[in-house]
């Protein structure tokens, strides 16, 4: 659904006015973020797409022309940033597999809650082996809360694809964590 | 209701997302049947998973930050646009161009002969590099498509700035680029279209030769 303060926001800035793209950067900074968190699963990463997410919007608004709500845009956006990013970590760690001297992938502080850690970790590997398409939807169903329609439109695939996206990722995700239940 | 029908309900059962009929009947059949039971606690429980894992919070100084942040890169990405640095994809696509013109020349001067001289056979080969041009947004996104960099570089050859900018505005954004060209043209005004159309219209061989 569109929002009214984000289309004038948009015309603003359309018009010329800077500002405004600084206002749509605040309303959707802690979400871009959030989602991207949840899609990479670290906070350095996350940091780092979600302004790359703002960059590329800036450079792309004045030829959007408001067919998707602007969070839906945004979301596309940063879910195809989060895409390609994950494509070069896995090949990343492909190639880390030859490096002796590469840092354990586990880093437990002992002050940490153990059980936490523990859990977060076995979460990360779990949606991390989830296949892409189902991974991304599973983020956008479960913590972006969109509806299958506008999870279709930002993956391009039909409604009843991403519902059973969706199926799919939890009913591995319930496999892949039976030991934490 | 047999368990083959409520078992892709569960999800939605726990969502709350099933319609009121189809609610009750999941739920007589839960209270009838062990195993969808045992496979609904199974979802409950990974739901509660997911809940109890949150994103930490980042510093306050990270919101801070995060607009000026912004800010600085598209100021540094702006700059950086005006001297036209162009990525590696591109760049792998003008050495294939060279390539396909260094071949060429030589073809042309080992046998002495000029390019409207060369055999049918070599003009094929010479055509490869260079897309039927469409008078079409719609062709020219195939032709893209099928084409690569080597028709991205022909553009870039031969385009102005204000050209250069467009076409690499369209093409380099990775997540413009990971969908069909014909929904990113399909963005562009009919100007923009008309702009696009014509400076690939006026692309020719002995341009890039």
């Amino acid at each position: 659904m569109k929002d009214e303060r984000d289309s004038i926001l948009i015309q603003e800035f359309k018009q010329g006015d800077e500002k405004a793209f600084n206002q749509l950067v605040l309303r959707y900074q802690k979400r871009i973020y959030t989602l991207a968190y949840r899609l990479v699963r670290n906070h350095e990463d996350a940091a780092d797409l979600s302004q790359e997410v703002f960059v590329r919007a800036y450079r792309n608004l004045k030829r959007f022309e408001e067919r998707s709500s602007f969070y839906v845009w945004l979301t596309r956006i940063a879910v195809n940033l989060c895409i390609n990013f994950s494509r070069r970590d896995k090949f990343r760690s492909f190639l880390s597999i030859f490096d002796i001297s590469g840092k354990p992938e586990v880093s437990v502080s002992p002050d940490k809650d153990m059980e936490k850690e523990e859990l977060r970790l076995a979460l990360d590997r779990a949606v991390k082996s989830l296949p892409e398409r189902q991974r991304v939807t599973f983020v956008l169903k479960r913590y972006q809360d969109l509806p299958y329609k506008e999870i279709s439109q930002i993956m391009e695939i039909s409604e009843g694809a991403a519902k059973a996206n969706y199926f799919q990722a939890v009913k591995k995700l319930k496999k892949l964590l039976v030991q934490y239940r | 209701m047999r368990c083959k029908d409520v078992s892709p309900l569960l999800i939605g059962y726990q969502e709350n997302s099933l319609g009121p009929q189809e609610r009750g009947r999941v739920k007589k059949h839960l209270r009838e049947c062990d195993r969808c039971s045992k496979e609904f606690e199974e979802i409950e429980r990974l739901y509660q998973l997911l809940a109890e894992e949150s994103v930490p919070p980042p510093q306050e100084s990270f919101w801070t930050n995060f607009l000026p942040e912004v800010r600085t890169r598209i100021e540094s990405k702006r700059k950086t646009r005006g001297l036209f640095f162009p990525k590696p994809r591109l760049v792998a696509g003008v050495l294939t161009v060279v390539i396909v013109a260094i071949v060429s020349v030589f073809v042309f001067t080992s046998d002495e002969k000029s390019l409207v001289e060369l055999r049918p056979q070599q003009m094929e080969e010479v055509a490869v590099s260079t897309p039927e041009l469409s008078s079409t947004a719609a062709e020219l996104a195939e032709m893209l498509s099928a084409e690569g960099e080597v028709s991205l570089t022909i553009l870039l050859a031969n385009g102005d700035e204000q050209q250069l900018d467009l076409i690499e505005g369209i093409l380099e954004e990775d997540y413009l680029s990971e969908l069909s060209l014909n929904s990113v043209l399909s963005e562009l005004d009919v100007e923009e279209l008309k702009e696009l159309e014509q400076s690939i219209e006026a692309l020719q061989v002995g341009d890039i030769l």
